[in-house]
């Protein structure tokens, strides 16, 4: 016997599609209509409305306070936080105070005039 | 149907609009019932396609237009066999508790094959013996070969009738006409 060839095999395979017997259309559409009739549609896809539980809005609160206040800490500059002199408090005797404060090189100058060291108590300042 | 035109008919079967759907629907379904025929069949297929249709009925209303109808309709499909396979499995498992091997061999299919006198007078030797290596072919193989060659499907179709990719589809047909030949030359 010669081997079959794959036109003779492709040839078998389409004679199959008289395997499909499609079912008369009257009789099909009859009973769908019956079934159908007993089924509702899905309901169409909504738009999905977002709903949060409230352990969620406090979250998030929570989550915006922290947040404000470590912006309100990391902008408040340091450097110009600590240079700046609140008071001053001298013990030793001294004619006058100069107090400087340079923004360009974020410095503070204070300067003492006259200041008599001997009298100082404490550590003198 | 043009495009525009199955969009509005689309729209009214989504409406509820049952004799819209059935005129829109009816068209397709030959390769519905192919498929079916081809996942879970010939016996079974009637009973796979109704409730593919009972489904798409359902389903309509979600359905985007962004894939085509018959895509969609082809997915339904094989959702349905899908289920329709696993529940006459879980009936087999129940009543059949161990699926017998088959160890048959090509030339016992053959001869089972031209046993019966219809057949005998109706199919030629060719014949028997390809009907009898696509019986060796496992599943897959045999559903793709035959939703390709006998039933026309194009690779998209068929990706969507058996759930797989068209680089799927495109392999398990080099693969099942591989193994076809194979079977037939031993």
């Amino acid at each position: 016997m010669n081997p079959i060839s794959w036109p003779d095999i492709e040839m078998e395979l389409a004679a199959r599609q008289a395997d499909v017997k499609v079912a008369e259309a009257d009789r099909f559409w009859d009973e769908f209509r019956f079934r159908a009739g007993e089924t509702h549609q899905d309901a169409a896809d909504a738009l999905p409305i977002l709903v949060f539980p409230a352990w969620a809005k406090a979250a998030a609160c929570l989550v915006a306070i922290i947040a404000l206040t470590l912006m309100v800490t990391i902008r408040s500059d340091p450097m110009v936080a600590g240079n700046e002199i609140q008071s001053l408090d001298i013990t030793a005797s001294h004619s006058s105070v100069f107090v400087v404060n340079d923004d360009e090189t974020m410095a503070t100058i204070v300067w003492v005039s006259d200041m008599e060291i001997n009298d100082a108590k404490g550590d003198g300042t | 149907m043009e495009n525009d035109e199955l969009k509005v008919a689309v729209q009214k079967a989504r409406d509820g609009d049952i004799d819209v759907f059935a005129e829109v629907f009816e068209s397709m379904r030959p390769v519905v019932t192919a498929i079916a025929c081809r996942l879970v069949g010939p016996d079974d297929a009637d009973d796979v396609v109704m409730e593919t249709y009972l489904k798409a009925w359902k389903a309509v209303t979600k359905f985007n237009q962004r894939s085509s109808l018959k895509t969609w309709l082809y997915r339904v499909t094989h959702n349905c066999a899908m289920d329709f396979l696993r529940a006459r499995k879980r009936r087999q498992d129940r009543t059949m508790p161990e699926d017998e091997h088959d160890d048959r061999t090509i030339a016992d299919i053959a001869d089972e094959a031209q046993a019966t006198p219809d057949e005998l007078l109706e199919k030629s030797e060719t014949a028997a013996m390809v009907r009898a290596a696509l019986d060796r072919l496992d599943e897959n193989h045999r559903t793709t070969l035959m939703l390709r060659f006998s039933d026309g499907l194009s690779y998209a179709d068929i990706a969507a009738a058996t759930g797989v990719s068209i680089g799927t589809v495109m392999s398990r047909l080099f693969n099942g006409k591989r193994k076809l030949m194979k079977i037939l030359r031993s």
